[in-house]
C-alpha cells in the first residue's frame, strides 16, 4: 500500500516537472521567436523602404555617384562608402597589431597578478560608451592631430574602440591552444618568444581572424564617436588629414530633418550598411566553421 | 701520417665553422626574441596607457564640474543647458 502511495507521489512530481519543463520550453521558444521576428521586421522595413528609393535614383547612380546633394535631389553615396571603408581600414591598421600583441601578452607573457589587473581594465575599455570616446577624440585627439575633424582622428578613435574586441577574442583563442604545441616547440630548442609567435599564434589563427572580423563590424557600424571627430564633409575622401563622412554618420546627421526621397535615400544608405554587416557576419560564420572543422 | 693530419685539420675547421654558424644563429634568434618581447610589452603598455589616459582625462576634467545643482528636479540658471 505504502509502495503504491510512494509511486503515485513520484508520478505526481514527475508530471509537475514535465509541466514545468514544457512551460520553460514554450517560454524559450517565444523569446527566440521574438528575437528572430525583430531582426526580420528590421530587415523587411529596410528593404521595403530602401529598394524603391534605389530604383527611383538608379542603383548605379546611388552606389557609384560621387555627389551627395539632397537639396538638388542628387544622391550618390560612394564618398560615404569609401569613407566607411577607409576609416575601418585605418582603425584596423592601428588596432589589430596593438590588440593582438596585448592578447599575446595577457595569454603568454603576463604574470597572473598582471592578468588580474589588466583584464578588467580591457573590459572597462569595452564598457566606455561611444559618446565618451567621441568626446575624448574631440577634445584630445583632434587638437593633437589636425585641429579639425579628419580621417586620422576617426581612425585613431576607432582603433582604440576595437581594441577590447580584438584583445578578448584573440586571448580566448590563444588560451585554447593546447599546451603540447608550445612545449613541443620549446623541446625543439625554440625560445619562449619564438614558440609563442611561430607555433601558438598560428595555431590560434582562426580565432584571431574572427576577432579582426568582429572589430571590423564594430568599426564600420560606429556612428557617435565618428560623427564627433571625422569632419563629416559629404565629399570623396581627400587624404588622411582631411574630413570625410561615413555611412553611419550620414544617416545620423540627416535623418532628423529629411523627408520624401531624401528620407528614403537615407534608408537605402542603411540597406547598404546592413549588407556590409551581413557580409562581415557571413565571413565570421565561415571562419568559425573552418575553426570547427 | 700526413693524410691523418690533414683530416684532423679539416674536422677542426668544420667544427669551428659550425660553432661560428650556431653562435650567429643563436645571436640572431636572441635579438629577434628581444624584439618580439619588447613589441609585446610595448603593446600592453599602450593599451593600459590609453585606458588610463581616457578614464583619467574624463575624471580629472569632469569631476570638478559636478555640482548638486546638476541633479535638481527643476531647471534653473545653473543647470539649464540652453
Amino acid at each position: 500500500m505504502s509502495k503504491q502511495k510512494a509511486s503515485s507521489a513520484l508520478t505526481g512530481a514527475g508530471k509537475k516537472n514535465q509541466a514545468r519543463e514544457g512551460a520553460a520550453r514554450i517560454l524559450f521558444l517565444a523569446a527566440a521567436c521574438v528575437s528572430i521576428l525583430a531582426v526580420l521586421l528590421i530587415t523587411v522595413f529596410l528593404l521595403v523602404n530602401g529598394f524603391p528609393a534605389m530604383a527611383k535614383i538608379g542603383v548605379f547612380k546611388f552606389l557609384l555617384g560621387t555627389t551627395w546633394r539632397p537639396g538638388n535631389d542628387i544622391y550618390g553615396i560612394l564618398p560615404m562608402i569609401l569613407g566607411s571603408l577607409y576609416v575601418t581600414a585605418g582603425a584596423l591598421v592601428l588596432g589589430v597589431p596593438i590588440g593582438l600583441l596585448t592578447a599575446v601578452f595577457l595569454s603568454r607573457f603576463a604574470s597572473p597578478r598582471m592578468v588580474k589587473l589588466l583584464k578588467p581594465a580591457v573590459q572597462l575599455l569595452a564598457g566606455i560608451p561611444s559618446v565618451v570616446y567621441g568626446f575624448f577624440g574631440l577634445v584630445v585627439v583632434v587638437p593633437l592631430t589636425t585641429g579639425r575633424g579628419s580621417m586620422l582622428a576617426a581612425c585613431i578613435i576607432l582603433g582604440i574602440m576595437i581594441l577590447p574586441t580584438i584583445i578578448s577574442v584573440s586571448e580566448t583563442s590563444l588560451n585554447a591552444v593546447e599546451s603540447s604545441y608550445y612545449e613541443g616547440a620549446l623541446a625543439l630548442g625554440a625560445t619562449h618568444e619564438h614558440a609563442v609567435f611561430s607555433v601558438v599564434v598560428p595555431a590560434a589563427k582562426s580565432g584571431v581572424l574572427a576577432s579582426v572580423i568582429l572589430g571590423v563590424g564594430r568599426a564600420i557600424g560606429e556612428a557617435m564617436a565618428v560623427i564627433m571627430v571625422a569632419g563629416n564633409q559629404p565629399r570623396m575622401p581627400q587624404g588622411l588629414f582631411k574630413g570625410l563622412r561615413t555611412l553611419t554618420t550620414n544617416i545620423v546627421m540627416e535623418m532628423g530633418y529629411s523627408a520624401d526621397l531624401h528620407r528614403e535615400a537615407l534608408i537605402a544608405t542603411a540597406v547598404v550598411l546592413f549588407v556590409f554587416i551581413l557580409l562581415i557576419n557571413l565571413l565570421f560564420s565561415l571562419t568559425k566553421r573552418r575553426k570547427k572543422s | 701520417m700526413r693524410n691523418t693530419n690533414s683530416l684532423f685539420t679539416r674536422i677542426r675547421f668544420l667544427k669551428t665553422a659550425r660553432k661560428r654558424l650556431e653562435t650567429r644563429h643563436f645571436k640572431r634568434a636572441k635579438v629577434q626574441s628581444y624584439l618580439l618581447r619588447a613589441a609585446v610589452y610595448l603593446a600592453a603598455a599602450v593599451t593600459a596607457g590609453v585606458l588610463l589616459f581616457v578614464v583619467g582625462y574624463i575624471l580629472v576634467t569632469g569631476v570638478p564640474n559636478l555640482t548638486w545643482s546638476l541633479f535638481e528636479w527643476k531647471y534653473n540658471s545653473e543647470n539649464v543647458s540652453l
